[in-house]
């Protein structure tokens, strides 16, 4: 190449910027791209909104009649995870019931907690509380709680 | 009225399977501080219905006679309440690195007092107390 063009493609490199990672001068890979890509793609790298936890409303168990049933789940793609869930019926000081499952497994963990019904005719429906606690293996964590009242 | 237990419009009148969400923050101010008084509470409800804030959500496959609630004030709706806003009432969270210890709130009198002190609890624990706080605004 002669010594004119050469000023010109050095130019041309220096005032768009792009050259070094377009045009890997050493023959390596483009290192920022390959991190870039590998972040969205692979199903190992996960961001850390691909991470979330659930609990749904406590309800009658169609499954188990005269149970009181909620479900909850963790989902992080590709992690290890792990949920645990109590359900509570509240009550004065030692009457207070309350039941707690934990689970834990790859990706996704769905969890079913459920208790013996307590409501009678005539009576007010009944306030339950679920509180799950998710956690992931890179040690990210939500916690999630709903309330409800149920004639169970 | 059933088996001798009176039922208080927006208090314990939904029926079985459903369950009622309550819209506090659009409510009059004066309203919201009598959902905070303890044992005066159960008067608020009955407004918060009449004028239009509270929603009685009805799972799939569920059948409830609408006009019998809609006519005492209820919104109805089918399903269960969107993504937005089961964040905000703490029963769905993107897990974080920054979450924190969950400290239990003090002891609260009223049932509308106890669920704001858990919500901003769990919001705190895991970071995310600037989206409710943004919310009631909205």
């Amino acid at each position: 190449m002669k010594r004119s063009k050469m000023l010109v493609a050095i130019d041309l490199v220096a005032t768009t910027g792009i050259g070094s990672q377009v045009i890997p001068i050493n023959g390596d890979p483009p290192r920022i791209n390959a991190f870039v890509n590998r972040s969205f793609t692979d199903s190992r790298v996960n961001l850390p909104d691909d991470c979330s936890g659930r609990t749904d409303y406590p309800h009658k168990s169609k499954h188990q009649p005269g149970r009181v049933n909620v479900v909850a789940e963790t989902v992080c793609p590709g992690q290890m995870v792990e949920i645990r869930t109590t359900l509570t019926r509240p009550g004065w000081l030692i009457f207070t019931e309350s039941v707690t499952e934990s689970k834990s497994g790859l990706g996704r963990v769905r969890l079913s907690v459920s208790m013996p019904c307590k409501w009678k005719p005539g009576q007010s429906p009944i306030g339950y509380i679920v509180m799950s606690v998710h956690s992931s293996a890179n040690g990210s964590r939500a916690i999630t709680r709903v309330y409800r009242s149920v004639k169970c | 009225m059933k088996g001798g237990e009176m039922s208080v419009l927006g208090w314990n009148d939904i029926p079985d399977e459903t369950f009622a969400k309550y819209e506090f923050w659009k409510c009059p101010t004066w309203i919201r501080v009598l959902a905070r008084l303890p044992i005066l509470e159960i008067l608020a409800y009955p407004l918060i219905v009449k004028r239009g804030f509270a929603t009685i959500w009805i799972p799939e496959n569920c059948f409830i006679e609408v006009k019998k609630y809609e006519s005492k004030g209820w919104k109805i709706r089918v399903g269960e309440p969107d993504e937005q806003e089961r964040l905000l009432e703490g029963s769905v969270a993107k897990l974080t690195t920054n979450s924190t210890s969950l400290r239990r709130p003090k002891i609260a009198f009223t049932r509308w007092g106890r669920e704001l002190a858990w919500q901003k609890a769990v919001h705190t624990a895991n970071g995310t107390l600037d989206c409710l706080e943004r919310s009631k605004h909205s």
